[in-house]
């Protein structure tokens, strides 16, 4: 892997000397562009003291294109499919390379506190959402202590 | 001294074979395109397109040439720009760089900035938002404002995003409208001088 770029190494020591609060990525030993991230639902959300377990692979086009994430933690969002794939701008369309690993997980954080049922990825609970939203939090809720919490 | 290979934390050795290695495949993807693009028989129109119905006879093995290298790239290397670049090709485009990036021509034509003058642009910032080293750092820094925004990069970083999008980086703006603002601008100055010689 000695030909990683020194951009992706950079990074990568940044998110480990530097965390972000309630968000950690750790690359893999054996694929330096490949990590292990785990971010804390926030404060206030019904996402509150779960961990939501993602991987994050950076293409060798990286930065000229955006990480690929996904979630593998069982979440009930309406911005994030069945199978952990996130509805994001800056993952698509509105990627620039002056973002960063960091600034990507702390937007996925940020779409947690504040779903889009108007935009959906998962359109049943985009409608779920939008037509009953204190049933959708329940649920949200009920799931973040049934699959979010392992091994706290 | 950084050297570019420090700074890209690669070894230039001769025995390396593909661009898979290097992990910088969009250089080795441009170096394709930039080699079929010399290739290509008519010139490139002022906006950059080329029309590939154009393209005839021994040429076709050129088109030949640039897919099998697409190809190659987007499933080995699982280069997404190879990929989407390839469908175009595939689709028989007439505008061979879509209405997504610029032409060489407006990336030639960016202003260059020095080292020493960084301070004395307001935009500028110490480091290259896209390879995040600092500018003062490289021996030979070769380093570009864009005309609208006038945010600076390493010409190396910001010349393969803009062959593909047309937006700064760090704030999003169009490059490419500067040239109707300034038209728009020097029109309105002069009406403004004839103000001041009129009320002034």
């Amino acid at each position: 892997m000695s030909s990683l770029p020194k951009r992706i190494i950079k990074e990568t020591e940044r998110l480990v000397s530097d965390p972000v609060p309630g968000i950690s990525a750790i690359p893999h030993d054996d694929n330096l562009r490949y990590f292990d991230v785990a971010i804390q639902g926030p404060s206030g959300s019904p996402y509150e003291d779960g961990t939501f377990k993602l991987e994050l692979y950076l293409p060798d086009d990286y930065p000229m294109c955006a990480p690929k994430v996904r979630f593998l933690t069982k979440i009930y969002h309406p911005n994030i499919d069945k199978l952990g794939r996130i509805c994001l701008d800056v993952l698509k369309n509105n990627w620039s390379p002056a973002l960063q690993i960091r600034t990507i997980l702390l937007s996925i954080q940020a779409l947690l506190g504040a779903p889009n049922p108007d935009d959906p990825l998962a359109n049943e609970v985009a409608e779920e959402w939008k037509s009953n939203e204190a049933l959708a939090i329940a649920t949200a809720k009920s799931w973040t202590e049934q699959f979010a919490k392992e091994g706290d | 001294m950084a050297t570019y290979e420090d700074d890209h934390n690669i070894t230039l050795a001769p025995q390396r074979q593909g661009a898979e290695d290097s992990g910088r495949e969009h250089q080795s993807l441009f170096s394709v395109l930039n080699s079929f693009m010399t290739r290509a028989p008519q010139p490139a129109a002022a906006d950059g397109s080329h029309d590939f119905s154009a393209i005839s006879g021994a040429d076709s093995a050129a088109v030949d040439a640039l897919r099998n290298s697409l190809r190659v790239l987007s499933s080995e290397a699982g280069s997404t720009l190879a990929h989407e670049l390839m469908e175009q090709l595939e689709n028989n485009s007439s505008d061979f760089t879509g209405d997504k990036g610029v032409s060489d021509a407006f990336i030639d034509d960016m202003e260059r900035v020095s080292v020493k003058d960084l301070k004395l642009i307001k935009t500028a910032t110490d480091t290259c938002a896209i390879c995040t080293n600092d500018f003062g750092n490289d021996q030979y820094p070769l380093l570009v404002a864009l005309p609208t925004c006038k945010h600076v990069f390493d010409l190396e970083c910001i010349g393969p995003w803009l062959k593909f999008n047309k937006t700064c980086p760090l704030c999003r703006s169009d490059v490419t409208v500067k040239k109707k603002l300034e038209i728009a601008k020097n029109y309105e100055s002069e009406e403004e001088e004839e103000d001041w010689e009129m009320y002034g």
